[in-house]
């Protein structure tokens, strides 16, 4: 089993997506459909070695549970990636001092999306 | 227009309608997310379309900003989505269910293009999350009292259609020149 990623998204497809991205490179994968999941998985998970994280969501967006989990002090030590369609400088801004730690705009290529996490989360 | 290679903003002489500077950028967007599914769709010179009478899927989602609001559906037979579908290479089946979320996050992430191209112009909207229906014998309306801006795109046999209802200011403006500091465009990634 390589190092545990989750990829917090509504969409079925994305995750999916990311799902056979990552566990072809060796990696393996939990999955949230929303940032209420997301955040109740990644406070209930003691072994994940890093977060995918889409912005716009229903329930509650991916910038959201950045912010909830580090007002927690929650999973700090686990690295963050937004994978979104935005590309506000703004929003960036906002998620980087929530504590994300990469920006991806989609569409995404799977190999772009492997080499991230390994600089983020190290080899699978 | 903006010179590619100066990066030096020229004033149109004779700017385009607000309309049209909308119509052109959802068309555009429109082309790229259809380029970047691996196909290629050409614009009907009318908005006919004969998906009304068939079982499609559709998608739709509201976005609202200060000078600019309304709303984006996508309409299109299910063999569209299977063939733009980005887990086709891989994907042992296709399901009715995996159709209606591609097709949301194909809304999704064609009016985020759409989003992307208005804020390099000056303009900024915030989108709502997709809404999904299969459907039979749909017909498309406008309910706004804005302006239903459709379009339908034949795709190999196929027939796509965008139907864009938006509601403007009468001071909408757009920014002369594309501002590519505005923030990270479709593909982008780095590290924060």
């Amino acid at each position: 089993m390589g190092k545990k990623v989750i990829v917090i998204d509504d969409s079925k497809t994305i995750r999916e997506m990311v799902r056979f991205a990552l566990e072809h490179a060796g990696y393996s994968i939990v999955e949230a459909v929303d940032g209420k999941d997301g955040f109740e998985k990644l406070k209930s998970t003691s072994d994940l070695s890093m977060a995918i994280v889409d912005v716009n969501m229903p329930n509650m967006s991916g910038i959201d549970m950045l912010e909830a989990l580090k007002k927690g002090s929650i999973a700090q030590n686990v690295p963050a990636i937004m994978l979104t369609t935005e590309g506000q400088a703004a929003l960036i801004q906002r998620a980087k001092q929530a504590g994300a730690r990469g920006w991806m705009v989609k569409p995404f290529k799977p190999d772009q999306l492997v080499a991230t996490v390994g600089k983020l989360a190290g080899p699978p | 227009m903006p010179s590619p290679d100066s990066g030096i903003c020229e004033t149109s002489s004779a700017p385009a309608e607000p309309v049209d500077e909308l119509s052109g950028a959802l068309h555009d967007s429109t082309v790229e997310m259809l380029e970047s599914c691996g196909v290629a769709g050409k614009k009907r010179a009318t908005s006919v379309s004969n998906v009304e009478g068939q079982n499609c899927l559709a998608s739709f989602l509201g976005f609202t900003g200060s000078q600019v609001r309304g709303s984006l559906t996508i309409v299109g037979p299910i063999g569209f989505f299977a063939q733009t579908y980005p887990g086709r290479a891989v994907a042992s089946r296709f399901t009715e269910s995996d159709a209606s979320d591609w097709c949301c996050e194909f809304a999704n992430q064609l009016l985020g293009r759409f989003k992307n191209k208005l804020l390099r112009r000056g303009v900024n909207i915030e989108l709502s999350t997709p809404q999904g229906i299969l459907a039979d014998r749909l017909r498309l309306g406008s309910h706004s009292g804005g302006e239903l801006l459709v379009a339908v795109y034949d795709v190999d046999a196929l027939e796509f259609v965008t139907s864009f209802d938006v509601t403007m200011d009468a001071g909408l403006t757009f920014s002369d020149c594309s501002n590519e500091d505005q923030g990270a465009g479709e593909g982008d990634v780095f590290l924060l």
